[in-house]
C-alpha cells in the first residue's frame, strides 16, 4: 500500500469498483507536483514564483484492451467519476470501430510496492525547503560577474533561475497494484552570461542538478572556477576566427558524448520508435537490431541508475519496476529502451521504461540517465591547473595522436542539438571550439557537428577519464519535458570520416 | 461551462484579497479547458502512445502585493486549494520589490475578437475526432508511406480575469489542430478557430506533400553548387529565432537580449527597408488572436518592425513599467500581417534551380547573438531549371542579420503549409 496521497483512497475505491462492475481494467496515475522558481535579473532577486497542482491521469481498458486516456484535476468524486465514464464509452467505441488494441497491459505483472526506504520517499513540504538558499547561489555568481567586469572592462550582464521541484506519484492498478514515489529537484536552471564587445556579443552558461538547496550550495563553490573561466572564453571567442569547414579529427568532452549518446543513439533506441519504422536501429521487420555491431568492441552505453539521478524514477509509468538497459555492449546493440506495449512487436524484453512527466501526459518508452563508457579508456593526468582544453591536448599527446593527425578540433560543451532517428542523423551546436596541435590551443567560434550516429560510434576509436555523470537536462520527446542525464567518459576522440561534419 | 461558472470560481478568492487588510493590489486569472486529442500511427489509429483522450483542468494563477511591499507571484488548483491557502502561500513566498505590482490598462472589451464559432463547441467531439481520424490515416496509408504519424485535437477554453482596480474580463475560445508527419522526415500542421476546417486542410495537402516524401526516399544527388536560393516551410522559426527573440522587454531590460534600450530609441536599422512585421491580434476567428493573457493585457494591433527598423520591445505589465512601453504580447512571425504574398508554385517556376529544405536541424542550438548560422538540411529537395533533380543532404551555411538586411529574402504564400514559407540565397554544402 502507498503511503502518499493517501486522502483520496475513497475516490480510488470508488474509481476501481465503478470499473471492475463495467469489467474495464483501470490505472490511475495520481500526481502532486509543488515548484518555486526564482528569477536573477539586474543584480537582484526579481521574482518568485510558486505553483501547486495535483491531478490524476486516468487509462481505461475495455475487455479486449481497447483504450483511452484522460485526466483532470478536478478531483472530486463526480468529476472523476465522469471522466471515467467518458473514457470507458470511449474505450468501448474503439473496440466497436474495431481500431488499436493494447491488450499487453494484461501481461504486467502485479507490482509489490518497493518503497519502504529513503530512495521512495524523499517529499519534503515545498515551504521546509531554505527558499532563500537559491537567490544567494544566484547572487554569487552575479558578484563573479561584476568582478569581470571591472577586471577587464568589458560589459557582460548576468541573469539566472533556480527552481525547486517536488513531486508526488502513486500509480493504481485494477490488478490490485499501488506504488508510490516521490522525487525532488534543486536546480541551477540556467545561470546566464550575456558579453559585449565592438566585435559583438556572445553568451554561455552554467547549470547545476541537486537534490537538497545544501547540495547545490556546495556545488555551487565547485563550479566557481569553471564559471570564471567560461565567462573569459565567452570574451575570447568575440575575437576568434571559425573553424575551416570539413571533416577533421575531433575529440568530444562527456557533455557532448553524453548528447550523442542520448539524441542518436538512446531515441533510435526506444521500442515505440522502432515499433513506429522511424529508427535506424530497427530492421526492415521492425525488429530492434539485437547483435548488430554498431561500434569498436569495448564501447558500452547504458540507462539507468540507482538513487537520485536527476532522471531516476523507480517504476514505469504503468507502476512496474524499470530496468537497468545496455543499449549497447561491447559494441553490439543489446537491449531496447521498451515498455510492455511494444517490446514484443520489437522482440525485446519488456524493461518498464515507460515514462509520464505528469498526470495529463500519455506515457512512452524514454530514457533516464544515459551514459557512453568504454572499456580499456586511458586514465588522465592530474588536472594540475590544466584547463579542460589542456587536458584534451595531454591525452591526445598521450595517446601519439598528433603523430597521425597534426591537428585535432576539441568541442566541449552542448548547446542543444536535433535528431532523425529514422536517418539517424544528428546535429548539435557547441558552446566552446579549440584548434588543438602538439604545442598549441586556439580558441575557434562555436560551431555544428553533424552526421550519422553509426558512422559516429564506429568512429570512436579512444576514451580518455572516468564517466562524468554530472550533465543534466530536460528531453523533448512529443512535446513531453523529461528530466534527464547523460554523460560519458571525460573525452572521446573519433577517427576523421566523411559521415561526420564540422561546419 | 459559462461566464457564471468561472466567476463563481474565483468569487471565494477574489472576495478574500478584497476583504483582506494586508493586500493591496491584486490580479488573478483563472481558466477552465477541455482538450480533446486524437492520434494515428501507420498500424492503427489511437494506440497506447497516440491515445484517445481527454484532458480536463482548472487553474488559478495570482499575483498579490501586501502593505510591505512584497509581491508574490504563482498558481494553485482551485479545486485543492482554499482562499486562506493560496494567501498563506503567497505570505510566505513573496519577495521585496521596489516597484509596485503592475495592473494592466483597461482594454476597449468590444473590441475583442469572437473566438468560437457562433455555433459553440462540441462537448463529446472525441467521437468525432476518432473517425476523422481514421479517415486521414486512411488516406495517407494508400499513398504508401514507410511511416505515418499525426493527431487530431479540438481545446475549449474559458479565462477569467479580475484585478483589484475593479477589472473583469471574460473570454471564451476553441482551437483546432491538425498535424502529420510523413517517414520522420517532413510534417504540416494547421490550426483554426473552426471544425473540421484543420482536418480540411491538411488533407487536401496529402497528394503534393506524399510525393515530396516520395521524392526524398530516392537516391541522394550531389549538386556541384555553393549558393542558392532555398525555400524552407518551416523558415518563420527563423525570423524567429534571429529577431523575435531580441524583442523582449523583460531581456532588454534585463541586458541579456541582443538589442539595447538605445536600439529601440534609435529605432535601429536590422532589417532591409522593404522588411515590416506588423501583428493584429485582434481580428475575429483568427488562430493567433485573444481576448487578453493571464496578466490582462489585451491583444492589439501593432508594428514590430517598420521599414527594417526596430519599433519597440515587447514589454509585458513588468517591463513596460521598467522601459516606459505600452504592455504588449508578444506573437509568432507566423502571425504578421503580410499581404500580396507571391505564390510558392508560381514562384518557383521563375526561380528555376533552388533547394527545399523541409528540415532545420538544431534551430535552437543556432548561435542568434551572433547572426550566424549553420544548419543541416538533411530533409531537402533540389530542382534545377524547374525540374526535381533528387534529394540532398544540405548545410546551409551564413549570417542571418546579412540575409534580413539584403532585401533578398522573401515570404511566399503556398497551401502546402499555413504559415509563410520563406525564401532566400544562402551559401549551401553538399554531402553524400
Amino acid at each position: 500500500m502507498s503511503k502518499l496521497l493517501r486522502e483520496y483512497d475513497a475516490i480510488i475505491q470508488t474509481l476501481l469498483s465503478a470499473a471492475s462492475s463495467d469489467e474495464m481494467y483501470a490505472v490511475m496515475r495520481w500526481h502532486r507536483s509543488e515548484q518555486y522558481t526564482a528569477i536573477w535579473r539586474n543584480h537582484k532577486l526579481d521574482e518568485a514564483r510558486t505553483s501547486q497542482d495535483t491531478g490524476v491521469g486516468m487509462y481505461v481498458f475495455s475487455p479486449k484492451g481497447h483504450v483511452a486516456f484522460g485526466s483532470t484535476n478536478n478531483l472530486s468524486e463526480t468529476s472523476t467519476l465522469a471522466l471515467y465514464r467518458n473514457l470507458a464509452q470511449a474505450a468501448r467505441m474503439n473496440e466497436k470501430l474495431n481500431i488499436a488494441k493494447a491488450d499487453e497491459i494484461f501481461l504486467l505483472d502485479p507490482q509489490e510496492n518497493l518503497g519502504e526506504d529513503a530512495i521512495h520517499y524523499q517529499h519534503k513540504p515545498l515551504l521546509d525547503y531554505d527558499l532563500a538558499q537559491l537567490p544567494a547561489v544566484m547572487k554569487k555568481l552575479d558578484d563573479i560577474v561584476t568582478g569581470i567586469n571591472e577586471e577587464l572592462g568589458v560589459d557582460a550582464s548576468f541573469e539566472a533561475y533556480s527552481d525547486i521541484e517536488q513531486d508526488q506519484w502513486r500509480i493504481v492498478r485494477s490488478d490490485g497494484t499501488d506504488v508510490d514515489f516521490s522525487l525532488p529537484k534543486v536546480r541551477l536552471r540556467r545561470a546566464t552570461v550575456t558579453v559585449r564587445s565592438e566585435h559583438g556579443s556572445a553568451q554561455n552558461f552554467q547549470r547545476i542538478a541537486q537534490t537538497t538547496t545544501d547540495g547545490m550550495v556546495d556545488e555551487v563553490d565547485n563550479i566557481r572556477e569553471a564559471f570564471v573561466r567560461d565567462t573569459r572564453e565567452a570574451i575570447d571567442q568575440l575575437q576568434a576566427e571559425s573553424v575551416i569547414s570539413g571533416n577533421p579529427a575531433v575529440i568530444l568532452n562527456s557533455e557532448l558524448v553524453g548528447m550523442i549518446a542520448h539524441e542518436a543513439l538512446g531515441h533510435p533506441a526506444e521500442s515505440d520508435i522502432i515499433a513506429s519504422g522511424s529508427s535506424v536501429l530497427g530492421g526492415d521487420d521492425q525488429h530492434y537490431q539485437v547483435g548488430l555491431q554498431v561500434a569498436q568492441a569495448g564501447i558500452n552505453v547504458s540507462d539507468h541508475e540507482a538513487g537520485l539521478a536527476h532522471g531516476f524514477h523507480p517504476y514505469g509509468a504503468f507502476g512496474n519496476a524499470r530496468k537497468p538497459v545496455m543499449i549497447v555492449k561491447d559494441g553490439k546493440l543489446h537491449e531496447s529502451i521498451s515498455d510492455v506495449f511494444s517490446a514484443a512487436a520489437v522482440g525485446v524484453e519488456n524493461k518498464n521504461c515507460e515514462r509520464s512527466e505528469e498526470y495529463s501526459s500519455p506515457a512512452m518508452p524514454r530514457m533516464s540517465n544515459t551514459y557512453v563508457h568504454i572499456d580499456n579508456h586511458k586514465t588522465l593526468h592530474e588536472p594540475d591547473g590544466r584547463t579542460e582544453a589542456e587536458s584534451a591536448q595531454q591525452a591526445l599527446i598521450d595517446q601519439g595522436t598528433f603523430e597521425k593527425h597534426p591537428t585535432v578540433i576539441f568541442m566541449r560543451g552542448a548547446s542543444g542539438g536535433q535528431v532523425n532517428s529514422a536517418a539517424g542523423s544528428f546535429m548539435f551546436g557547441t558552446r566552446y571550439v579549440y584548434e588543438l596541435t602538439a604545442n598549441s590551443i586556439t580558441s575557434k567560434k562555436p560551431v555544428s557537428f553533424s552526421g550519422d550516429v553509426l558512422s559516429a560510434l564506429k568512429s570512436i576509436s579512444f576514451a580518455a577519464g572516468e564517466v562524468n555523470a554530472t550533465d543534466f537536462g530536460f528531453c523533448g520527446k512529443n512535446g513531453q519535458r523529461a528530466d534527464v542525464s547523460d554523460g560519458g567518459n571525460a573525452f572521446i576522440f573519433l577517427e576523421p570520416n566523411e559521415n561526420l561534419t564540422v561546419v | 461551462m459559462s461566464v457564471d461558472h468561472i466567476n463563481s470560481l474565483t468569487h471565494p478568492y477574489r472576495q478574500l484579497l478584497e476583504e483582506n487588510k494586508t493586500v493591496v493590489r491584486w490580479r488573478l486569472f483563472s481558466s477552465s479547458s477541455q482538450e480533446s486529442t486524437v492520434g494515428f500511427v501507420k498500424k492503427n489509429v489511437a494506440d497506447i502512445y497516440n491515445p484517445a483522450s481527454q484532458k480536463n483542468s482548472v487553474g488559478l494563477s495570482y499575483a498579490i502585493e501586501f502593505d510591505d511591499s512584497a509581491i508574490a507571484y504563482g498558481s494553485i488548483n482551485p479545486t485543492q486549494a482554499n482562499p486562506h491557502d493560496m494567501l498563506d502561500l503567497a505570505r510566505s513566498t513573496a519577495i521585496a520589490s521596489e516597484e509596485s505590482l503592475m495592473l494592466p490598462p483597461t482594454p476597449d472589451q468590444t473590441r475583442f475578437p469572437r473566438l468560437i464559432a457562433e455555433s459553440g463547441y462540441k462537448e463529446d467531439i472525441l467521437s468525432d475526432l476518432l473517425p476523422r481520424a481514421t479517415e486521414l490515416r486512411e488516406l495517407l496509408l494508400s499513398q504508401d508511406m514507410k511511416a505515418i504519424e499525426g493527431a487530431l485535437d479540438a481545446n475549449y477554453s474559458e479565462d477569467s480575469f479580475h484585478d483589484s482596480n475593479g477589472l473583469s474580463l471574460y473570454e471564451e475560445s476553441a482551437l483546432y489542430g491538425a498535424i502529420y508527419e510523413l517517414d520522420g522526415r517532413l510534417y504540416t500542421v494547421h490550426n483554426s478557430r473552426t471544425y473540421p476546417e484543420s482536418f480540411e486542410a491538411v488533407r487536401d495537402r496529402v497528394p503534393q506533400l506524399t510525393a515530396f516524401a516520395k521524392a526524398l526516399s530516392q537516391d541522394m544527388v550531389t549538386p556541384d553548387v555553393k549558393r542558392l536560393p532555398v525555400f524552407v516551410p518551416g523558415g518563420i522559426a527563423i525570423i524567429n529565432t534571429y529577431l523575435i527573440e531580441h524583442l523582449g522587454g523583460t531581456s532588454v531590460a534585463a541586458g541579456s537580449s541582443l538589442y539595447k534600450q538605445e536600439d529601440f530609441k534609435n529605432h535601429l536599422q536590422v532589417a532591409h527597408d522593404s522588411f515590416t512585421l506588423s501583428f493584429d491580434q485582434t481580428k475575429n476567428m483568427e488562430r493567433s488572436s485573444f481576448a487578453f493573457t493571464p496578466e490582462g493585457i489585451a491583444g492589439q494591433h501593432y508594428d514590430l518592425i517598420k521599414n527594417g527598423r526596430l519599433v519597440e520591445p515587447i514589454c509585458g505589465l513588468k517591463s513596460a513599467q521598467r522601459l516606459g512601453y505600452t504592455p504588449r504580447v508578444a506573437s509568432s512571425a507566423a502571425s504578421a500581417l503580410l499581404t500580396d504574398l507571391p505564390d510558392f508554385e508560381k514562384l518557383r517556376s521563375e526561380v528555376g534551380t533552388f533547394l527545399i529544405a523541409f528540415s532545420l536541424m538544431g534551430l535552437h542550438s543556432q548561435n542568434n547573438m551572433t547572426g550566424d548560422y549553420s544548419i543541416p538540411c538533411p530533409d531537402s529537395l533540389y530542382f534545377e531549371n524547374g525540374e526535381l533533380v533528387g534529394p540532398v543532404r544540405a548545410v546551409i551555411t551564413g549570417n542571418f542579420f546579412d540575409v534580413l538586411k539584403s532585401g533578398q529574402m522573401q515570404f511566399v504564400q503556398s497551401s502546402l503549409a499555413q504559415s509563410p514559407v520563406l525564401l532566400f540565397d544562402t551559401d549551401v554544402t553538399f554531402s553524400n
